[in-house]
C-alpha cells in the first residue's frame, strides 16, 4: 500500500492537473517521433518527474513501467570503484550522478557511452534511440557538466538525454543551450487545493474546502508535500475538521524555535546552544541555505525596516561565503552572531528612546 | 768553521769549560756538541771567513808547538807540516767515530792534511784545478766512508739520568735530533719528545724549534739550523730544558746563559701553556687522546724503569682529562641498572627484561611448547616471544636499559642501529651467521670461556626503511622466527605503520617517559656534582621544556653550566629557546590564543606560529571554543567582540577552502591570521569553562552518515518515488515511516500486514526501516519505534524475512560475501504491482524464474538476519508457499 503521493500519481499526459498547455505540447512533441534532448527544471515537488514519466510513457508505451535497480560499477582513473544505482526500463535508464560525489565526471561519461554505443536492435521497439534520465544535474561538478556537454553531442543518434533540474541557474550554459527547456512551475494554491480535493475523492473521503487551503497554504506549493500532510491528517483525525492540526516537518519546526532562541536572548552562551541547534540542522540534512532562509524569515518578524535590510545583508554576505567555504556552521554561525550583535544594539537603543 | 767548533767546546755543556786546545780525544767524545751564542756569527757566508777562521784558531792555540810558524802561515806548504789541533778540529767528525785505533787515525790524518788544504786554497783563489777537483771526490767519497762505518747506539748508554719530565711540558716545540747522543739512543730521544708533548721532525725547517746534537751530527743539518736561527742543543742542554719545563731545577743551573732561559723569554706561548696547565691538558687530550692509547698498547721498549714511571704517572691523568671532556650525557650514563631513572620497581620493563632474557635459553631450548598469549593479558612474562620490542618516546634510556641488562647478565651484545645499512640481503647474509656464532670476547679478556650468550640488538628499527634497507623488517621477522639468541628490538613509535608486522613477533614493553620528579632527583645529583647551581624550579622548567625527556634535559643542563659564567641576563634567552621546539597540544595551543596573559608576552609572530603548531586543528579548537572565553573588554562590547571573532573564523574557512581545493598553500599564514591570531586578539580574555575537542569532526561524521542513509533509502525506493534524495529525507521520510509503525501501534500484531505492504511496496530493506528512525529524530521528540512493543517488532522482523523478497540490493547491503552470487542475477526484473498495468504474456516466465531465485536469495537474507534458528528452516517452505499463493 504506497502513499497517496505515490498511488495518485498521474500516469499519462492527458491525466495532468494542471499546466495543461504544456502537457499538449509534449504530447506533440511525441507524435514527431523524435525529440532534442531536455531540460525539465523547476523547485522540488512540481512535478518534473510525473512528467517525465508520461512522456516516456507516451513514447514507449507501458513498458517503461517496468522498472528494475541495477547497480553499475564505474571505476575511475585512480582505481577507485565507484557503485551507482540505477533505475532503468528495456527503453530507459535514470541516474543520479551526483550519488558518485567527486566522481559524477566518470560516471556522467562512461554510463552514456555505454547506454548510447548499443543500438537498439529491436527494430520493433517504437524509437531508434533510448532515454537518459539524468537527475539532479545541477548538483553536478563543473567536470561533470562539461563532459557531458560533448557526450550529449556525440551520441545523440543513439540516446536521447532528460535532465531534471531544480534550478538552471547552476547548470552551465552550455548545456542549457543544448537542451530544450520545459519550466514545471510549481503548483498554484488553488491548483492545489483542486488536486487535494480529487484525491479525497478517489480515495472516496470528504475534505472540507478550508482545510485544503490550509495545507495548501502550509505546503510550499510543493505538490508532494500537500499531499503527504493530507494524509498525515486523515492518518490523524477522520473525519476532517477545518481547523483540525496539521503536522509540520519536523526540521521546520525545529528551524523556527531556533529563531525564536535567538530572538529571545543575545549571549555567547545561547550562541553556544543555537550552534548546537544549528549542527543538529545540518546533519539531519537540512540544506544550509535553507537553515538560511528560514532564519531570515523568521528573525525579520520582529524587526524594523532598518535592523530587516542589516539582516538581509549579513545573510547574503554570509550565504555566498559559505558556498565558498568548507564548512556550513562556520558561516551560519558568523551569521547568528553578527544577528544578535545587531540586535542588542537595536534593543538597548529602543530601551534608550523610552527614557 | 774550525774556530766555531773550538768555541762549542767553551760553551759546552760540561759543568767546567774545558780549554779547548788540550782535550783527548776522549774528552772531545763525551762532549757532545753545539749551539749557543755564538752562532749569531755563522750565519753569514762562511767561504770568504774560513781563512780568518783557521788563523785565529791557530793564535788561540798558544801552546802548541807550531805557534812560531804563524807569521809565515799566508804560505800554504807551512800548513802541510801541520800538527794534529788542526787536522781534529778540521775533521773533528770524523775523528770522533773512529774509536778504532789511534794507528788508523793516524793513517788517515796523515792522509787528510793535503785533502784538507787544497780547498781552503781554492776558496781563497775560488780557483779550482783538475787536481783538486779530484781530491774533493776523494774526500767526499773517504767520509762517506767513514759514515757507513760509524758505530750505531749511544755512546754510554745509561750514563745519565733521563729526566722524568711533566708530561706534555714539551708541547708545541718540535725536535730533531741528529748525530749520536751520548746516553740514549735517537729512537729513545724520539719516544721521550713524542711522550712528553713535542713533536718530531725529520727535516731541519722552519718550524722546527730545537735541533739536538750529538757526536757527528749531520754538517748540512748543522749548517741549515744555523741559518734558520734553530737552538741547538746537546743531549744534556735537552734534559736540563725538560726539566726546566717541567719545573725542576736543570742540573745544570751554573749556566746562566742556558738556552732554557731564552726559549723561556723567547716563547711566551710556551709560558703560558705552562701556567694554565689545566687548559692545555683539556685541549690535548681531546687531540692526542687516540695517540696515547695506542701507546698504552704497545709500549715501547725502554730501558730506564724511571722513564716507565713518566708514563704510568700520564695515564692516571689521562682518564681524568678524558672525562672532563666527555658530554654531560656520557658522563653520566648510567653505569649500573640501579642507576637507570624510572626503570625501578618489579614491574618495570628493566626488570621484565631481564627476566625474559634470564629466562630465554631455558624458553627457547626446544623442548617446550608454548603458548601464544593473549594479546590482554596483563602479567605475560614474554615467554612464548623470541624478541622483545622496545617502545617509546626518545631519551627515556631503552638502549641504556637494554645494554645494561646485557651486561648485568653476561650477555655479549651485537648491535645494529640506524647508522648501519640493515637491508633484507644484508640481514640476511651478515646478521644470520652472526646469530651462530659464538663470542670470543671472554676468552680474550681472561676468562677462558667462550660464551654461547650473546643477544642481537636492533636500535631504531622504525628507522628500516626507505630503499637502503629495502626488505628488512621482513628479513628481522624471519631472523626472529628462527633465531637461536634472543634478539631485542627498539623503536620510537610502535603504533607506526611500519613496525605492524613486527609487533605480532615481539614481546612488548612500552617505555613510559619517566616522571618530573624522578628526572630531576638525577638531575639535582648530577649538577651538584658538577658544582652548578640552579634552582630546582629552574630544573623542573628545563624537564617540563623537553618534554620528560632525559638526555635532552642533560643536553640543555650542560649547555647551562657552558655559560655559567655568563649574565644572568642571557639565560632566559637560552632557556626560551630551549622551550621553543617544543610541539605544544590543540588545548595548550587555543588556551595561548585566548589568554591575555600569553598575549602581553608574545609578539604577532608567536601567535602565528602557535597557529601551525597543528594548522588543521587550529581553527577548528578556535571556533569550538571562543564562546568560552570572558574577553577583557565593556559588557556592552561582548556581543561585537563575539560577531567579530565569528565573522573572522568565516573567512578563516574561505582560506582554508581554498589552500585545500587549489593547493595553495602559502596562504597559510593568512588563514593563521584569520582562524587564530585574529580570534584571539578580539576574544583575549580568560578562559571561563572547559575546553573542548572540537564538535565539527563529530557532528560532519554523523551528518555524512546520515546523508549515506538517506542515499541507500533513495535508491531503494526509487522505483516507486519521485523525488531527489533531499525530498526523500525532508518529506517523505517521516511519513514513510509513520505509514509503517501506526498500524503497528493501533493494531498491534495485526497491523503487521500493513506495514509489511508498504515496505514491500516501496521495496525497503529491515535495516532501512532503521535508517528511517534515525532520520527522523529530534531532539526532544519522542521516538515512534519506541512505542511500538517489542513482541510486535519481532513479529515484523519475522514476517519481513518470511514475505518479503530480496532485492538486487539486499545482497549488497545484507551479507557482503554472497555479495557475488548475488549480483549474478542483477537483471532480474520485478514487477511494480502497482504501476504494472500492462502485464506482458512473458511476465509469468519470469516469475517462475523469480520463485527459484528467491529461494535461493531467501537464505542469504535470512541468516543475515537476527530471526531464530527456528524460523531460518521454516522460511524456504514458506516463501514457496507465499509466492506461490502470490500467483
Amino acid at each position: 500500500m504506497a502513499l497517496w503521493v505515490d498511488k495518485h500519481r498521474p500516469r499519462d499526459l492527458s491525466k495532468l492537473d494542471y499546466h495543461k498547455v504544456q502537457a499538449d505540447q509534449l504530447k506533440n512533441l511525441c507524435k514527431e517521433g523524435d525529440f532534442p534532448h531536455l531540460m525539465f527544471y523547476g523547485p522540488s515537488g512540481a512535478g518534473k518527474k510525473t512528467r517525465i514519466m508520461c512522456l516516456l510513457r507516451e513514447l514507449y508505451g507501458g513498458g517503461v513501467e517496468r522498472l528494475r535497480n541495477e547497480t553499475m560499477t564505474f571505476t575511475t582513473p585512480s582505481n577507485r570503484k565507484v557503485e551507482i544505482m540505477t533505475v532503468s526500463s528495456n527503453y530507459h535508464m535514470e541516474v543520479n550522478p551526483s550519488d558518485a560525489g567527486i566522481y559524477d565526471r566518470v560516471v556522467v561519461v562512461d554510463l552514456i557511452k555505454q547506454v548510447a554505443q548499443t543500438h537498439q536492435i529491436d527494430t520493433a521497439g517504437q524509437r531508434e534511440f533510448k532515454v537518459i534520465v539524468l537527475s539532479e544535474v545541477d548538483e553536478l561538478t563543473k567536470d561533470a557538466q562539461h563532459a557531458l556537454r560533448r557526450t550529449m553531442e556525440k551520441y545523440v543518434a543513439t540516446c536521447r538525454i532528460i535532465l531534471s533540474v531544480n534550478s538552471t541557474s547552476r547548470v552551465i550554459p552550455a548545456i542549457r543551450s543544448r537542451c530544450l527547456g520545459i519550466r514545471v512551475a510549481a503548483p498554484t494554491e488553488e491548483e492545489i487545493v483542486s488536486i487535494l480535493q480529487f484525491t479525497c475523492k478517489k480515495e472516496s473521503l470528504h475534505i472540507p474546502e478550508g482545510l485544503a487551503q490550509r495545507i495548501a497554504q502550509q505546503c510550499d506549493r510543493n505538490l508532494r508535500r500537500a499531499i503527504l500532510m493530507l494524509e498525515a491528517c486523515k492518518v490523524q483525525q477522520y473525519p476532517f475538521t477545518i481547523n483540525q492540526e496539521i503536522t509540520e516537518l519536523d526540521w521546520q519546526m525545529y528551524l523556527r524555535e531556533t529563531a525564536n532562541q535567538i530572538m529571545l536572548e543575545q549571549t555567547p552562551a545561547k550562541l553556544e546552544k543555537i550552534r548546537e541547534r544549528l549542527y543538529e540542522l545540518l546533519s539531519q540534512g537540512v540544506p544550509p541555505d535553507m537553515i538560511f532562509k528560514g532564519l531570515v524569515q523568521n528573525l525579520v518578524l520582529n524587526c524594523d525596516m532598518e535592523l530587516k535590510a542589516k539582516t538581509l545583508q549579513f545573510a547574503a554576505s554570509y550565504e555566498h561565503r559559505m558556498h565558498n567555504g568548507s564548512k556550513h556552521i562556520f558561516h551560519l554561525e558568523a551569521f547568528v552572531a553578527q544577528f544578535m550583535n545587531i540586535y542588542k544594539k537595536y534593543l538597548a537603543d529602543m530601551v534608550m528612546d523610552d527614557f | 768553521m774550525s774556530k766555531d767548533i773550538r768555541s762549542f767546546f767553551s760553551v759546552g755543556a760540561k759543568k767546567k769549560p774545558i780549554p779547548p786546545a788540550p782535550e783527548s780525544p776522549k774528552q772531545k767524545r763525551k762532549a757532545s756538541v753545539i749551539s749557543s751564542d755564538e752562532e749569531d756569527s755563522p750565519a753569514t757566508p762562511k767561504e770568504p771567513t774560513k781563512k780568518r777562521k783557521t788563523t785565529e784558531k791557530v793564535d788561540k792555540k798558544p801552546n802548541l808547538s807550531k805557534l812560531k810558524k804563524e807569521p809565515e802561515e799566508g804560505d800554504t806548504s807551512k800548513l802541510m807540516e801541520e800538527d794534529d789541533e788542526l787536522e781534529k778540529s778540521l775533521m773533528e767528525i770524523d775523528e770522533s767515530t773512529i774509536s778504532t785505533t789511534k794507528k788508523d787515525k793516524r793513517v788517515t790524518k796523515a792522509k787528510t792534511p793535503k785533502s784538507e788544504k787544497k780547498p781552503k786554497n781554492d776558496l781563497n783563489d775560488s780557483v779550482l784545478s783538475d787536481e783538486e777537483r779530484f781530491e774533493r771526490k776523494r774526500m767526499a767519497a773517504m767520509m762517506y766512508q767513514k759514515f757507513k762505518n760509524r758505530p750505531t747506539g749511544a755512546l754510554n748508554p745509561g750514563s745519565k739520568e733521563v729526566p722524568k719530565g711533566k708530561p706534555n711540558c714539551l708541547a708545541g716545540c718540535t725536535f730533531l735530533i741528529t748525530g749520536l747522543l751520548e746516553s740514549i739512543e735517537r729512537d729513545e730521544g724520539n719516544q721521550i719528545i713524542k711522550d712528553l708533548g713535542g713533536k718530531v721532525s725529520t727535516v731541519v725547517g722552519k718550524k722546527l724549534n730545537y735541533l739536538i746534537t750529538g757526536e757527528e751530527a749531520g754538517l748540512k743539518k748543522l749548517a741549515t739550523a744555523e741559518e734558520l736561527g734553530v737552538k741547538i742543543l746537546n743531549e744534556d742542554q735537552f734534559f736540563d730544558l725538560i726539566r726546566m719545563k717541567s719545573g725542576e731545577k736543570p742540573l745544570s743551573d751554573n749556566n746562566n746563559e742556558s738556552p732554557e732561559v731564552k726559549v723561556k723569554k723567547e716563547s711566551p706561548e710556551i709560558k703560558k701553556e705552562k701556567t694554565s696547565p689545566k687548559k692545555v691538558k683539556k685541549e690535548i687530550s681531546m687531540t692526542e687522546s687516540p695517540k696515547k692509547k695506542i701507546k698504552k698498547e704497545d709500549p715501547s721498549p725502554k730501558k730506564n724503569d724511571s722513564s716507565k714511571e713518566v708514563k704510568r704517572e700520564e695515564t692516571s691523568p689521562k682518564k681524568l682529562e678524558n672525562e672532563e671532556s666527555l658530554a654531560w650525557v656520557d658522563k653520566y650514563k648510567p653505569t649500573d641498572l640501579k642507576q637507570i631513572i624510572g626503570q625501578q620497581g618489579p614491574a618495570s620493563n628493566c626488570n621484565k627484561l631481564i627476566n625474559w632474557l634470564k629466562n630465554w635459553y631455558s624458553n627457547h631450548d626446544g623442548k617446550k611448547k608454548l603458548q601464544r598469549p593473549n594479546p590482554w593479558a596483563k602479567n605475560d612474562d614474554g615467554s612464548f616471544y623470541k624478541c622483545a620490542l622496545l617502545s617509546g618516546p626518545p631519551g627515556v634510556g631503552k638502549t641504556t636499559t637494554a645494554t645494561l641488562v646485557c651486561k648485568e647478565l653476561g650477555f655479549d651484545t651485537v648491535e645494529f642501529n640506524a647508522s648501519d645499512t640493515r637491508s633484507k640481503k644484508l640481514l640476511k647474509e651478515q646478521v644470520s651467521e652472526l646469530l651462530s656464532n659464538k663470542s670470543l670476547y671472554g676468552y680474550f679478556h681472561g676468562q677462558d670461556v667462550v660464551s654461547k650468550k650473546h643477544v642481537l640488538l636492533m636500535d631504531e628499527v622504525d628507522g628500516m626503511a626507505g630503499n637502503e634497507d629495502r626488505g628488512g623488517i621482513q628479513e628481522l621477522i624471519s631472523l626472529i622466527k628462527d633465531s637461536s639468541i634472543p634478539i631485542i628490538c627498539m623503536c620510537n613509535d610502535r603504533n607506526h605503520q611500519k613496525m605492524r608486522s613486527l609487533v605480532n613477533y615481539c614481546y612488548d614493553m612500552r617505555f613510559n617517559k619517566p616522571q618530573v620528579n624522578q628526572i630531576k632527583g638525577a638531575i639535582m645529583s648530577i649538577c651538584f656534582k658538577e658544582k652548578f647551581k640552579l634552582p630546582p624550579a629552574k630544573v623542573e622548567e628545563i624537564i617540563l621544556a623537553t618534554n620528560n625527556d632525559i638526555r635532552q634535559t642533560l643536553n640543555h643542563l650542560s649547555l647551562l653550566s657552558a655559560g655559567k659564567d655568563l649574565d644572568l641576563k642571557t639565560k632566559p634567552a637560552e632557556e626560551k629557546t630551549a622551550e621553543k621546539d617544543l610541539k605544544l597540544g590543540p588545548w595548550e595551543v587555543v588556551r595561548k590564543v585566548f589568554s591575555s596573559e600569553d598575549h602581553e608576552k608574545m609578539s604577532f609572530y608567536d601567535k602565528c606560529d602557535l597557529f601551525f603548531n597543528d594548522y588543521s586543528m587550529a581553527p577548528l579548537f578556535a571556533q569550538q571554543n571562543y564562546l568560552q572565553v570572558a574577553p577583557k573588554a565593556p559588557k556592552n562590547e561582548i556581543p561585537e567582540r563575539v560577531a567579530l571573532t565569528a565573522d573572522a573564523l568565516s573567512l578563516g574557512d574561505l582560506v582554508e577552502k581554498r589552500i585545500r581545493s587549489n593547493m595553495a598553500w602559502s596562504l597559510l599564514p593568512t588563514q593563521a591570521v584569520f582562524s587564530s591570531v585574529m580570534p584571539g586578539e578580539y576574544m583575549s580574555g580568560r578562559f571561563t569553562g572547559q575546553i573542548n575537542f572540537p564538535g565539527w569532526l563529530g557532528k560532519n561524521s554523523k551528518s555524512n552518515k546520515r546523508s549515506r542513509m538517506a542515499q541507500e533509502i533513495h535508491d531503494h525506493t526509487r522505483i516507486n518515488t519521485s523525488g531527489s534524495r533531499l525530498s526523500i529525507r525532508m518529506d517523505y521520510a517521516p511519513f514513510i515511516l509513520n505509514a509503517i509503525v501506526n498500524p503497528l501501534k493501533k493494531h498491534g500484531n495485526d497491523g503487521i500486514e500493513e506495514a509489511l505492504n508498504v515496505i514491500k511496496e516501496y521495496r525497503l530493506l529491515r535495516e532501512d526501516i532503521d535508517s528511517l528512525i534515525e532520520l527522523t529524530t529530534w531532539p526532544g521528540k519522542k521516538n515512534p519505534w519506541e512505542s511500538v512493543d517489542g513482541k510486535v517488532k519481532a513479529a515484523l522482523t519475522r514476517a519481513y524475512n518470511k514475505e518479503v523478497m530480496a532485492y538486487t540490493y539486499s545482497a549488497i547491503s545484507g551479507v557482503k560475501k554472497k555479495a557475488s552470487a548475488a549480483a549474478a542475477d542483477e537483471n532480474f526484473v520485478i514487477d511494480g504491482e502497482e504501476e504494472g498495468g500492462v502485464v506482458s504474456e512473458d511476465e509469468d516466465d519470469e516469475k517462475v524464474e523469480n520463485d527459484t531465485l528467491i529461494k535461493a536469495k531467501k537464505k542469504t537474507v535470512a541468516t543475515s538476519k537476527k530471526g531464530s534458528s527456528d524460523d531460518k528452516k521454516k522460511a524456504p517452505a514458506k516463501t514457496k508457499a507465499g509466492s506461490k499463493t502470490k500467483k
